[in-house]
């Protein structure tokens, strides 16, 4: 019980804490970065495109619950999430394409070139630029990893917008 | 181990992903974290503390800070504070 004359502070009963709006935002680009690099290390390390990407979307969707879908530093527009799921699947479906024109194979490892079927120099073209010469593998990662994390971020977006388009319809 | 046999490559991709996904972070909204300069500088000294905790890749042994984390965070920092901003959130 608030004493008499003490007026109790002004908080929204919908909003999030300050605590938690002010510390949300930092701790989701920490994520993103963690994401990123379990992106990046699919090829050594557990984790890969899937692990990273779920990671990521899971950093929008802190945001998306802490801020709320309106007000949320991390707002992903239709147009970003369409480019970004349409760029990953077609770099997914090209990479194999790739390897079918010029093994027969599809998803052959065209950078990585472990039985000597494509000439070294496109093979040179599809390396991964680090010691451990994974070929395509990495880019997958990175194709799984951006559709991954638009696509989950898409799924919690729309499922917070259902009441509101529900209230609009009424 | 040594700064001269730095892996590139990774570090490129992970600023370039970075930026990519911090185009679409707000920086100057009123009711979250204020990136003012202290605030950048506090964050930077967080992630290379925790690049440091994590470590390096296993077959990379160049230095003993996770170069594509610290890549990642330089890159949303960057696309947030050139793309950030402006970006138009239509959902």
């Amino acid at each position: 019980m608030m004493a008499e004359g003490k007026k109790s502070p002004n908080w929204n009963k919908d909003d999030s804490s300050p605590i938690l709006k002010i510390m949300t935002l930092p701790i989701a680009i920490v994520i993103i970065a963690l994401g990123i690099m379990t992106i990046l290390g699919g090829h050594i390390t557990p984790g890969g495109g899937f692990q990273g990407g779920a990671m990521i979307a899971g950093a929008i969707i802190l945001c998306v619950i802490v801020y709320g879908v309106d007000g949320t530093p991390l707002k992903l527009s239709h147009r970003f999430i369409s480019t970004l799921e349409s760029i990953g699947a077609l770099a997914y479906v090209l990479i194999g394409l790739a390897g079918l024109a010029l093994t027969g194979s599809y998803l052959y490892n065209v950078g990585g070139n472990l039985y000597g079927q494509v000439p070294q120099a496109i093979a040179a073209l599809f390396s991964y630029p680090d010691l451990t010469h994974a070929g395509i593998v990495p880019y997958l990662n990175i194709a799984v990893g951006l559709k991954v994390l638009v696509g989950l971020s898409a799924v919690v977006i729309a499922f917070s917008q259902f009441k509101k388009l529900a209230e609009e319809e009424e | 181990m040594s700064i001269a046999n730095i892996v590139i490559g990774p570090l490129i991709i992970a600023i370039i992903f970075g930026f990519v996904v911090g185009s679409r972070v707000h920086l100057n909204l009123d009711n979250s974290f204020k990136f003012t300069a202290s605030g950048i500088i506090a964050l930077i000294i967080g992630a290379l503390l925790m690049s440091y905790g994590l470590g390096q890749f296993p077959v990379y042994n160049d230095v003993p800070i996770a170069t594509t984390f610290l890549g990642a965070v330089i890159g949303v920092l960057i696309g947030s504070a050139l793309l950030g901003g402006r970006a138009k959130g239509d959902h």
